[in-house]
């Protein structure tokens, strides 16, 4: 039985399509996948992504701890930082993709994929020697999503805060009511954008707001899936998993190698110049639409898999991304039903000069 | 909505007799379904097929999805503007997004599928 969202009824009276994802009964779209997208491209839309697992690591050896399950360097963070990051196993390969949010000294918010919030949740208690505090907020609180070049003015007049000195990857906690959200620029899209968390009563109180005062777009997965895919950013389950190391999945940056000893460190350094496989964006050159699990080729032979593709409502054609067993630059072909049709190797971005100001750090997830 | 001129599969294909020709599209409930229609691939012309096999893949954002041909026939026309405007479909189901005639070449099978008012009350509408 699929978890449902805390605003499943808002949903529904918004005439959401569900569908299931990683365990969780969510909104695919509203009005149209192709009109929610524009409308994030272009003004601003809202998206439920309630169903991220949101965990809360608490005591005093907390920055270690996390310094040892994640390959970022958690000394670059301080309070109202946030930092993208993996987890490892010990074979080097991925278990998630997440954001760690320094919220105290001693305090630590991690947003995970809904797909392995329980993974996730385990790991981190099986590792706990320390005796920390880890607690699972996600089903206690709504994570929103707002996103758009006109998230910071629209957000700014409904709190009635500044929000302009917030910068990319950094956040605030703001009083609201008699509660406190937390506030980052942070987001999925491409687009500039904030994501809000709130306890339950108050989440509902802004979608509310935001969608029928503030009129902004309400969005499905649908939508959100095809603007990750036109920025290029990874999903789990398709670019990244535990078959795969950071570095085919092009995540080195997110690996600190000096930064001392970490779980999966060992096997990263085994296997840095043994890729098995080569992550790339791609553009259809020929008309067809692109979907996960798709055959490459160059010429007749078989040399790889796409992971993730779709239609991108922006440059009207199909556009994905995909691994090789060998290292392709140019051109390859896309089996879609019984034809080949050609597609050219692009490094993503697919669009440009998005609202995104992305500032100092380097911009996934 | 279901106009009552044509009859209508399970499948949720739509097809106008006209003579021997049979002019096949997908309903309003069915494009309702996929969404937006961003691509279609079309039969070749004279491609034989017969009734619930494969005429014409319609790719929406999220999905393909196959077309399947209400009745056995020859393809003899395909809807060439569904090439650039695809989302003709979403529009116009039931005319300007029509997608293929067929000559037919088992006339009986038509009387075998659903009229409207039995359509409606399979999609529950």
């Amino acid at each position: 039985m699929a978890k449902k969202l805390f605003l499943e009824e808002e949903h529904i009276n918004l005439g959401a399509k569900f569908f299931d994802f990683a365990g969780w009964l969510m909104p695919l779209q509203y009005s149209s996948i192709v009109e929610e997208h524009l409308s994030v491209r272009t003004h601003l839309g809202i998206f439920d992504i309630s169903h991220m697992g949101r965990i809360l690591v608490k005591g005093n050896s907390a920055k270690d701890f996390l310094q040892h399950i994640t390959t970022n360097d958690i000394n670059k963070l301080f309070p109202g930082k946030a930092q993208y990051s993996l987890i490892l196993n010990y074979s080097g390969t991925i278990m998630d993709d997440i954001i760690v949010f320094m919220l105290n000294h001693d305090e630590f918010l991690l947003v995970v994929n809904a797909i392995n919030t329980e993974k996730v949740l385990n790991w981190l208690k099986q590792n706990n020697t320390l005796n920390l505090e880890i607690s699972d907020l996600t089903k206690e609180t709504i994570l929103l999503a707002i996103q758009g070049p006109k998230s910071e003015e629209t957000l700014e007049k409904y709190l009635k805060i500044n929000l302009s000195e917030i910068k990319y990857y950094h956040f605030i906690k703001s009083p609201f009511g008699n509660t406190e959200l937390l506030i980052s620029r942070t987001g999925y899209t491409g687009e500039d954008g904030f994501e809000i968390l709130a306890d339950l009563k108050t989440g509902k109180k802004i979608f509310l707001d935001l969608v029928y005062k503030e009129n902004i777009t309400p969005c499905g997965l649908g939508a959100r899936d095809t603007l990750r895919i036109e920025m290029g950013y990874p999903l789990y389950g398709h670019e990244i998993d535990e078959n795969t190391t950071p570095w085919e999945a092009n995540l080195a940056w997110v690996v600190k190698l000096n930064k001392g000893d970490f779980i999966g460190k060992k096997a990263l350094i085994e296997k840095k110049d043994k890729k098995t496989k080569y992550l790339n964006g791609f553009i259809m050159v020929e008309n067809g639409i692109p979907r996960v699990g798709y055959e490459v080729y160059l010429k007749e032979e078989k040399i790889g898999y796409i992971t993730s593709g779709t239609f991108s409502p922006i440059l009207k054609l199909g556009i994905g991304m995909l691994y090789t067993y060998i290292d392709i630059q140019n051109e390859v072909f896309i089996k879609i039903r019984e034809r080949y049709l050609r597609a050219k190797i692009e490094k993503p971005p697919f669009i440009k000069n998005t609202s995104l100001k992305k500032g100092e750090d380097k911009n996934v997830s | 909505m279901y106009p009552e001129d044509r009859k209508y599969s399970k499948e949720h294909e739509w097809i106008k007799i006209e003579g021997n020709i049979g002019i096949i599209g997908i309903t309003h409930y069915a494009q309702e379904e996929l969404g937006d229609i961003v691509h279609i691939d079309l039969p070749e012309l004279g491609k034989e097929v017969k009734q619930k096999e494969v005429l014409a893949v319609i790719e929406s954002v999220k999905s393909a999805s196959d077309v399947y041909s209400p009745v056995s026939g020859k393809v003899i026309e395909v809807n060439e503007k569904l090439r650039e405007k695809p989302e003709l479909i979403n529009e116009d189901p039931h005319n300007e997004g029509w997608i293929v005639k067929l000559e037919l070449s088992n006339p009986e099978e038509y009387n075998s599928l659903l009229s409207a008012a039995e359509y409606k009350n399979y999609i529950g509408s």
